[in-house]
């Protein structure tokens, strides 16, 4: 039982990860991706190939050698950080193709065509990551038996994601964030009042999609191994469902979605008994969850932990004057509120919520 | 307001449901291994995901070996218990999943699961010191030195050999290739290559289909425009349905094709259609010797689910699961490292060894003490000394009404000899 | 090499046929409603999968099974819009929450497929016959009954849409659905019509695919759903013309590329391309409305 606890806490906080990035995109920013898992990907097999080193004797055998690209060997924290790198990078590309002009469905099918297409380069050009047999053997971050592994993984995974959390909250609760939200709600408000909406849309998806590629790192230290197998549309799907049931918008409710529902109740059906059909349980818990995202966007769009939870704005109390005269003040154009929108004005009186 | 509250309280009340019961229903005992009496046995595969019909037939053959052992007398006298998980097919799903078998469950043997999979569990299974029973074609176990695995299923450079040797002997020497893009199927190509080379053979052209298109029109034309002799191929059972529906359509149904294991299966059957089937479509199949192993599990197969062709996966699994039963009765226990020494002593073929292929009569030879040679469905299940099977080969063809029928068999040492040097 | 282009247009054709019948199904629901069905693709699956039970299950002749299985098809389509849809669009959802609805519909519809009728492939029991030449193409009596079914049931549409007060009515609210309600035009039930259309011509689509490629199985609508898109978008969102020209031009361009590139990139090629015309005219080849966000 315990074994599957860890088991649990490392999917668990690693997917948190995904969240969290997932929820800056869609939920703060409203930026539809449905291939999220694709950046996921990307961050695995660039961390791999920075840190596996040559293929191992065994598997190099002749024609069927596994092949693949760089074969460097860098210290794990340095390949993990190239895999977070190379996904932000085709964030960045995606974003600067897909945002313009672009209505919302649009997005969404470009993203799902980026996709689409990822996977099946990856899967022929076989040179790159040994296309379809995958990467494997990949070397553990550190020498430990199977449970201490899990621990220790356990402990990097947790301090990623303490700073990927911290990362989020930063930029929630910061004017940024601020416009951000507006961005979400409407992107022709946010335009009216001067910001340059595509450079905050880019900025977001690649910070997300930097997170997705750690997250992919972190996974391939755990499993060991990667394919394309691995990365199927529905990963992707599932993120989503998560993210709105455990709460779209709060990061908070990114560690619900992840916990709870992905890894919890992936994890538990294992423990079904096995008196009932084992090829059923899996289409069946996929009806489950997609059933449980549209009920909860009718009855509960703001998920389990509802994004007012995190409490953006706080009103202040201005102080009262208490001179029936005003005193004159030298810098008068600094007492002029600032249409703008920045933090000069009082968020209690800016927005009407 | 207060709906909603209903709603999430329920749905958490669900999750908290779902926890206790899990908790409640997970048995196996403390430390590893057995309880009194009865040994769990671990099977892993596909059951979810792109190759679910493969992991539903591997559940399938599983329970039902363990049925006719628990009939027989059990392992060394013990019930076995079989305990399935679901991989999914996905490397990062069948770490959890080994977990849960081997500590949740405590099982002291796993079958399968399939290469897709196999990389990520080795070293749960190293460190659990228990025999891994898997099968699946990927050339990389070819030289594997770990002693927990055993691979039930030929290595893709002996179907490989197999194929072109048959081809080179109906004097095809001009083949074209069209294999699937997924990994099971690119692994062959290589080995073919360099066998085609070795026997002087002309390879035409070859095609790679990625699975999931809906048209392969083009890429037929491409493989009979060049004119093969032959065409050799492996691809999943989609794949093959469509690609063999454009080739009648085209009109190309004349040319032979070679095949794999992977068409010896009644899915591929049903997703091809008798007329392809029943054509000249050939498939080599590692084969027992006299195929006696293959008629006892058959007729086993009939009498449980009914299949006259096994679905794909069956018979590794099943014979996966006798290798390892017999090799515990054989060892007297089903404790490491016994065991393994146990299921090479009973696969290995000397002049006192006696030929059993059920598992009745296996059972009784050993306790007897007369020493056996267990052949298994799939193959004679003699493993070479990376724990590889390897064994002969046959050639078969489909009849329009489903059954099948062997057109030559080739020693091991045949094929072996003809690639040699 | 000339040969080798005829037949890969004649290839290409045929592929048009079965991406323009699903092209305008969803392009007409996408007209009306105004967002995107993305379970489109799985849903034509079903309407496949309908036919095959009826078809296999039941004995009954291949065309009335079809045609059954089309109807079946086009009322789940309007239950799911009564149940599912309408009351988020009631509600004023936004267009990324309906385009996620409809995202946990295609998982949903596929995965019952999966339960019910497993994983493996089936093929229908009717035989497309062989392959002859007309001219330089090449075509099976299949390819053209489903070039035939397709051109008909397009141009009937077309009819239904022109001339027939109810077509006229569908185009008045795909134009602007208010106006349309306050000259009386009962939307709700125009809605639930196009619904219905949308879904025949998802059924029909699905079982012309399975024939095309000699297969049915559980995935075969989601793969299709970007090609579908591609034709959507390259001929214009909101006409159905258009979706036409655009399945033809995807047909026969992925059917032609295919026979010079690797036929591994064939339909990352087509998706290029597709992401090409969305950033340089994502109106597509003929203007269609190009509506707010």
């Amino acid at each position: 039982m315990v074994y599957f606890l860890l088991d649990l806490a490392v999917l668990g906080s690693i997917t948190a990860i995904m969240l969290v990035g997932l929820n800056l995109q869609y939920g703060v920013t409203g930026l539809i991706n449905f291939t999220f898992y694709t950046f996921v990907a990307v961050g695995a097999y660039m961390t791999a190939v920075t840190m596996m080193g040559k293929p191992a004797a065994v598997y190099a055998t002749g024609p069927l050698a596994e092949q693949y690209i760089l074969q460097w060997s860098l210290p794990w924290p340095i390949a993990l950080f190239i895999g977070g790198i190379s996904a932000a990078i085709l964030g960045l590309f995606v974003v600067l193709v897909a945002v313009r002009r672009l209505r919302s469905d649009y997005l969404a099918i470009v993203t799902v065509a980026v996709g689409f297409i990822v996977y099946n380069v990856i899967n022929n050009a076989v040179q790159l990551f040994d296309g379809a047999n995958g990467l494997f053997d990949i070397p553990q971050i550190a020498n430990l038996a199977t449970e201490p592994y899990s621990l220790y993984l356990i402990l990097v995974s947790v301090i990623l994601l303490a700073v990927c959390m911290w990362v989020s909250h930063r930029i929630y609760h910061s004017p940024a964030g601020r416009v951000l939200r507006v961005i979400r709600e409407d992107t022709i408000v946010a335009r009216t009042f001067g910001k340059n909406v595509q450079l905050f849309q880019i900025i977001v998806f690649v910070i997300s999609s930097f997170m997705a590629g750690i997250s992919g790192g972190l996974l391939v230290f755990y499993v060991g191994a990667w394919s394309p197998a691995a990365f199927l549309p529905t990963e992707s799907f599932l993120l989503i469902a998560a993210l709105i049931i455990g709460g779209n918008g709060n990061h908070w409710g990114a560690l619900i979605g992840s916990f709870v529902i992905l890894e919890g109740l992936a994890e538990l059906t294992r423990l079904l008994p096995n008196s009932i059909s084992a090829s059923a349980v899996g289409p069946i818990r996929a009806i489950l969850i997609g059933v449980g995202l549209i009920l909860f966007l009718r009855f509960r769009p703001q998920g389990i932990l509802p994004e007012s939870l995190l409490k953006p704005y706080k009103p202040r109390r201005i102080p009262r004057q208490a001179a029936a005269v005003p005193v004159p003040n030298a810098n008068v154009a600094g007492n002029v509120p600032n249409i703008a929108g920045t933090a000069a004005v009082d968020p209690a009186a800016e927005e009407a919520q | 307001m207060r709906k909603r509250f209903a709603l999430t309280g329920t749905l958490i009340g669900l999750v908290m449901v779902l926890f206790v019961s899990a908790c409640g229903s997970s048995s196996g005992g403390s430390g590893s291994g057995s309880s009194n009496s009865v040994l769990p046995l671990g099977l892993e595969g596909p059951l979810t995901g792109n190759r679910a019909d493969i992991g539903k037939a591997m559940v399938q053959a599983a329970q039902m070996a363990v049925d006719v052992i628990n009939k027989n007398g059990g392992v060394d006298g013990h019930q076995v218990k079989l305990y399935t998980q679901d991989d999914a097919g996905d490397p990062v799903d069948a770490v959890p999943a080994v977990h849960t078998l081997i500590n949740v469950d405590n099982v002291v043997a796993i079958v399968g699961p399939i290469s897709l999979t196999e990389a990520g569990i080795l070293p749960s299974v190293d460190a659990a010191n228990i025999p891994n029973l898997m099968w699946g074609g990927g050339s990389q176990f070819d030289a594997i030195t770990d002693p927990h695995f055993f691979r039930m299923s030929p290595s893709d450079t002996e179907q490989a050999e197999a194929m072109v040797y048959y081809a080179y002997k109906q004097g095809w020497t001009k083949i074209a290739l069209a294999f699937g893009a997924g990994s099971g199927s690119q692994s062959l190509v290589a080995p073919i290559q360099a066998a085609a080379k070795h026997l002087g053979m002309t390879i035409t052209t070859n095609v790679a289909l990625t699975p999931g298109l809906s048209n392969y029109s083009s890429q037929v034309t491409d493989v009979y425009n060049t004119h093969p002799q032959a065409v050799l191929g492996q691809f999943n059972n989609t794949t093959a349905g469509i690609f063999f529906g454009e080739i009648k359509q085209q009109g190309d149904l004349s040319t032979p094709f070679i095949g794999d294991n992977i068409f010896y299966t009644n899915t591929w059957f049903n997703a091809v259609g008798k007329t392809v089937a029943s054509g000249p479509v050939y498939m080599t199949n590692s084969s027992t010797t006299g195929g006696q192993g293959a008629a006892t599990m058959l007729s086993l197969m009939k009498q449980y689910y009914g299949y006259t062709t096994p679905p794909n996966g069956f018979e590794y699994t099943y014979d996966g699961v006798m290798a390892w039963a017999i090799g515990a009765d054989e060892a007297g226990t089903w404790k490491w490292p016994a065991v393994e020494q146990g299921i090479v002593k009973a696969t290995t073929p000397t002049s006192q060894t006696t030929l059993c292929t059920s598992y009745p009569s296996c059972y009784s030879l050993i306790k007897q003490h007369k020493p056996v040679k267990f052949e298994g469905s799939a193959s004679s299940v003699t493993f070479d000394k990376y724990h590889n099977v390897y064994g002969p080969f046959s050639v078969l063809r489909f009849n329009a009404d489903g059954s099948t029928q062997t057109v030559v068999t080739y020693t091991a040492q045949e094929i072996q000899a003809a690639f040699a040097g | 090499m000339l040969t080798a282009l005829f037949e890969g247009i004649g290839f290409g054709l045929v592929a048009a046929a079965v991406i323009a019948l699903g092209a305008v199904g969803l392009s007409l629901q996408l007209s009306v409603t105004n967002y995107i069905n993305f379970a489109y693709g799985d849903l034509m699956a079903l309407g496949a999968y309908f036919v095959y039970a009826i078809n296999g299950g039941l004995h009954v002749n291949f065309f009335v099974a079809g045609l059954l299985g089309a109807i079946a098809t086009a009322i789940v389509f309007v239950l799911l819009n009564i149940f599912v849809l309408r009351p988020f669009v009631r509600s004023g959802a936004r267009v990324i929450t309906l385009l996620v609805v409809t995202i946990g519909i295609s998982f949903i519809v596929q995965n019952l497929v999966i339960l019910i009728w497993g994983t493996g492939a089936y093929q229908y029991s009717v035989q497309v016959g062989n392959a002859f030449h007309i001219g330089p193409f090449v075509f099976t009596p299949g390819d053209l009954i489903i070039i035939l079914i397709s051109g008909g049931l397009l141009f009937g549409l077309q009819a239904f849409l022109q001339y027939t007060k109810l077509g006229k009515a569908l185009r008045a609210t795909s134009n602007n659905p208010d106006l349309a309600m306050s000259s009386g035009i009962n939307t709700d039930l125009v809605v639930n019509i196009t619904w219905a259309i949308s879904g025949f011509f998802a059924a029909i689509a699905g079982v012309a695919l399975a024939i095309e490629e000699n297969n049915l199985r559980p995935l075969e609508g989601f793969n299709e759903l970007l090609i579908i898109f591609s034709a959507i978008i390259l001929g214009g969102i909101g006409r159905q013309t258009g979706a036409l020209l655009g399945a033809l031009v995807i047909g026969i361009a992925t059917s032609i590329a295919a026979m010079v590139l690797p036929p591994a990139y064939n339909a990352v090629i087509a998706f290029a391309i597709l992401i090409l015309f969305l950033l340089v005219r994502p109106q597509g080849i003929f203007a269609g409305r190009e509506v707010a966000d």
